[in-house]
């Protein structure tokens, strides 16, 4: 896992299987730093995560709920669709914004 | 008809093993990365719940995976423990219903199973423990 503060956002960029054990490893230190920089954007990266299951959607939610008690906003990035299928069943698209690829381009027609 | 069969301690590092196992039994069936995701999700949502919800933590406990398939690409997933068991079934397979909260488990589990499959049973008593039993069909490859 990566941790990088860019602006006004802290990107978690997680890799690998993002399992049962994975999530045990790295819970308290996303929970310490997200508490610290109290970011008004939290943005979690999906780029390299190979495998997720209901453990990481239990993660996710309880880590909105933590970034919601400050008012602050959590984006998820490079869903999957193997990942976008499994988020869907829960409902997390209702409650958790999704970051286009050209979000941070500016436009001009 | 091809089946196998794995026994191992309920310990959280041995869930990677059993679902990565599950799939390299499966090869001959040449599934997709589709399918390969689903089967590894299928068994870390059932293999998990043996360690934290029947065996609560005890690390002890014995899980049973039962992986087989046969000549029309039917697989079938048995797992199974002898842990606490499930007192309300229903209650349990509802979307978002877990009773760890505390470990921010999700409720999910049960749902994903269920909708990666195409057969989903639980059959459990409170004392004795719980056996889930999956069916998915595969597609057929050359």
């Amino acid at each position: 896992m990566k941790c990088i503060q860019q602006d006004d956002a802290l990107i978690f960029a997680f890799c690998g299987d993002l399992d049962n054990l994975s999530i045990l490893k790295i819970k308290a230190d996303v929970i310490r730093e997200i508490d610290r920089v109290q970011a008004p954007v939290v943005k979690f990266d999906f780029k390299d995560v190979t495998f997720i299951d209901s453990t990481g959607i239990g993660f996710l939610l309880a880590r909105y709920n933590q970034v919601q008690s400050y008012r602050g906003e959590l984006i998820l990035k490079n869903i999957s669709p193997a990942i976008r299928r499994l988020f869907a069943l829960s409902g997390i698209f209702q409650i958790m914004r999704v970051e286009k690829e050209n979000d941070r381009k500016e436009v001009h027609v | 008809m091809n089946r196998m069969t794995l026994s191992f301690d309920a310990k959280l590092e041995n869930e990677a093993f059993a679902r990565t196992s599950a799939v390299a039994f499966l090869m001959p069936l040449n599934p997709t990365v589709d399918e390969i995701m689903e089967i590894k999700t299928i068994l870390a949502e059932a293999v998990v719940n043996c360690m934290i919800h029947g065996y609560q933590g005890r690390e002890e406990g014995q899980v049973r995976v039962s992986v087989s398939y046969d000549e029309t690409h039917r697989v079938t997933i048995e797992v199974q423990d002898s842990g606490v068991g499930i007192e309300d079934i229903t209650l349990a397979r509802q979307p978002l219903y877990t009773t760890r909260a505390d470990l921010e488990r999700s409720g999910m589990g049960m749902t994903i199973m269920e909708s990666f499959s195409d057969e989903f049973e639980i059959c459990s008593h409170p004392g004795e423990g719980t056996t889930v039993r999956l069916v998915k069909q595969l597609q057929f490859h050359e």
